[in-house]
């Protein structure tokens, strides 16, 4: 396959660089109105202070946690809906992926609806165990997931649609199992694009507000995840609120910086 | 000058709409207020945003469009005074209650605050952010022992809602919040905890229209439907 020549000399058309740019300051301009809020002469005592360091721990355990999840049950759809020719293939992928474009506080509502303590199956369960999911941390965790999933079964799909199928027919002629060619061939050769549907999906849990918040409600220490100590905090303390956002635009810089190499690699 | 009208009118506004800014707990008396104020005034329409009060002094501090302001507590329109996003007199409007909540059917069994010491039940309160959350914070430290709250929703409706949906046993709402719930909560308890009032301030005390909708909130019309959702005299 040919690349297209690079001509990185060219000077860019007037009106492309112009719009460009104005997509440029479009995102910059908000960072700039942000960091000149932070309170950085007391900084290390807000971020250090306990809602904010609850927060964090809740924020990065439970986004690890979602992100799991996600792999665990994703990753066999991914490949389901890749590789099986099954009837209503595509409803069932319309589904899975409905949430990346549904209002996260929709899904809250939905998740409400179907697991709280009164829902369609929460019910029957409270009754018979009185476990319930919201106002719990498993409540996050189930939130996260939600919305996070589609976006690790979108990227494992497209590479497993975008792999050459003749490594796993050759195993399999060799006599693998089925699942051990998944295994032992599939799983190596879709690495890169399976660990960065876990860091995209891990990164969408610690940005999630609205499912959260509708589904598990807001306790410090148990529910209280980082975005929803801004949104209360930005109530009361412009300070702690400011910290708590710079605080996330580092973590979510470090995650950048990690896929580097993924995605801003040529 | 020509530009922006011809831009806000571009995006559905006019001349004519009055912004008001009002409490979440006022949502559903104010909805009323403002049907019966826009009846009286055919040429003035008006336009409710609801939310917590302190996020919206928030917004006002930001430079929100705001004729009249309602806000849960005197506190906050002290901090818009203080900062000078306001320079109007505020009156008082209503006072209101906090009362320990429960859904109709009770299925906490929630009879007395001694109850809420109880594990197994879901209890919430507003975010102590808020107007309702400070006020439930004082009424549980009167009580003398913890409470072990499952949720700090960020504003009062999110929390009358998940009573009404019955997640919750029990919760610390407004008075007006159970009245407005048509049934579907009731109070358990009604302690001895003090009213809070409600100011309401014409944002610009130039303006007439606002001036208007402050009279009739505070009149005897305005009184009657507040009444009928809960709130009492200030």
């Amino acid at each position: 396959m040919t690349r297209p020549v690079q001509r990185n000399r060219q000077r860019p058309p007037g009106i492309l660089l112009t719009l460009g740019l104005v997509g440029v300051l479009f995102f910059a301009l908000p960072f700039v109105g942000l960091l000149r809020r932070v309170p950085w002469s007391n900084l290390v005592d807000v971020v250090s202070s306990e809602v904010v360091v609850d927060a964090l721990v809740l924020s990065l355990v439970s986004s690890t946690m979602a992100a799991l999840v996600c792999v665990v049950l994703g990753v066999p759809l991914a490949w389901l809906l890749a590789r099986i020719d099954f009837p209503g293939r595509n409803v069932v992928r319309a589904l899975v992926t409905l949430p990346m474009v549904l209002p996260p506080v929709v899904g809250g509502a939905a998740l409400l609806f179907a697991f709280g303590r009164r829902g369609t199956f929460g019910g029957p369960i409270f009754d018979a165990t009185t476990f319930v999911l919201p106002f719990s941390f498993w409540g996050v965790v189930v939130a996260n997931v939600f919305v996070a999933m589609p976006f690790l079964i979108v990227t494992v799909e497209g590479a497993l649609r975008g792999l050459d199928q003749r490594y796993e027919d050759a195993a399999a002629s060799l006599g693998v199992s089925p699942l051990g060619v998944f295994w032992r061939v599939t799983l190596p050769m879709i690495g890169p694009s399976l660990g960065a549907g876990l860091v995209l999906a891990w990164a969408r849990s610690l940005g999630e507000f609205g499912a959260t918040v509708t589904f598990a409600g807001n306790l410090q220490g148990r529910t209280q995840t980082l975005p929803l100590a801004v949104f209360v905090e930005l109530q009361r303390d412009r300070d702690s609120a400011v910290a708590i956002s710079l605080l996330m635009v580092v973590v979510s810089l470090i995650v950048l910086v990690a896929l580097r190499d993924r995605w801003w690699r040529r | 000058m020509i530009l922006t009208g011809g831009a806000l009118t571009s995006c559905g506004q006019n001349d004519a709409a009055l912004q008001v800014f009002a409490a979440s707990s006022l949502a559903g008396a104010f909805t009323e207020l403002a049907e019966t104020f826009e009846e009286d005034h055919p040429d003035t329409e008006i336009r409710l945003n609801f939310a917590g009060s302190s996020s919206l002094r928030e917004q006002i501090e930001d430079g929100a469009t705001v004729d009249v302001f309602a806000s849960a507590n005197l506190a906050i329109v002290g901090q818009l005074l203080e900062s000078g996003a306001l320079n109007n007199k505020p009156r008082q409007l209503v006072a209101n209650t906090i009362v320990l909540a429960v859904p109709a059917s009770n299925p906490g069994q929630v009879s007395a605050p001694g109850d809420l010491q109880s594990d197994d039940l879901a209890i919430g309160a507003c975010a102590a952010q808020v107007p309702c959350g400070e006020l439930a914070d004082q009424a549980v430290e009167a009580l003398g022992y913890d409470v072990a709250f499952d949720t700090r929703e960020p504003d009062v409706r999110s929390l009358a809602a998940r009573l009404e949906d019955e997640e919750l046993d029990a919760g610390f709402v407004y008075r007006s919040d159970v009245v407005g719930s048509d049934g579907a909560l009731i109070i358990a308890w009604d302690g001895s905890i003090d009213r809070t009032i409600y100011p309401i301030v014409a944002v610009d005390p130039e303006s007439d229209r606002a001036g208007a909708f402050v009279d009739f909130a505070t009149g005897p019309d305005g009184l009657a439907i507040l009444e009928q959702w809960g709130f009492e005299r200030p």
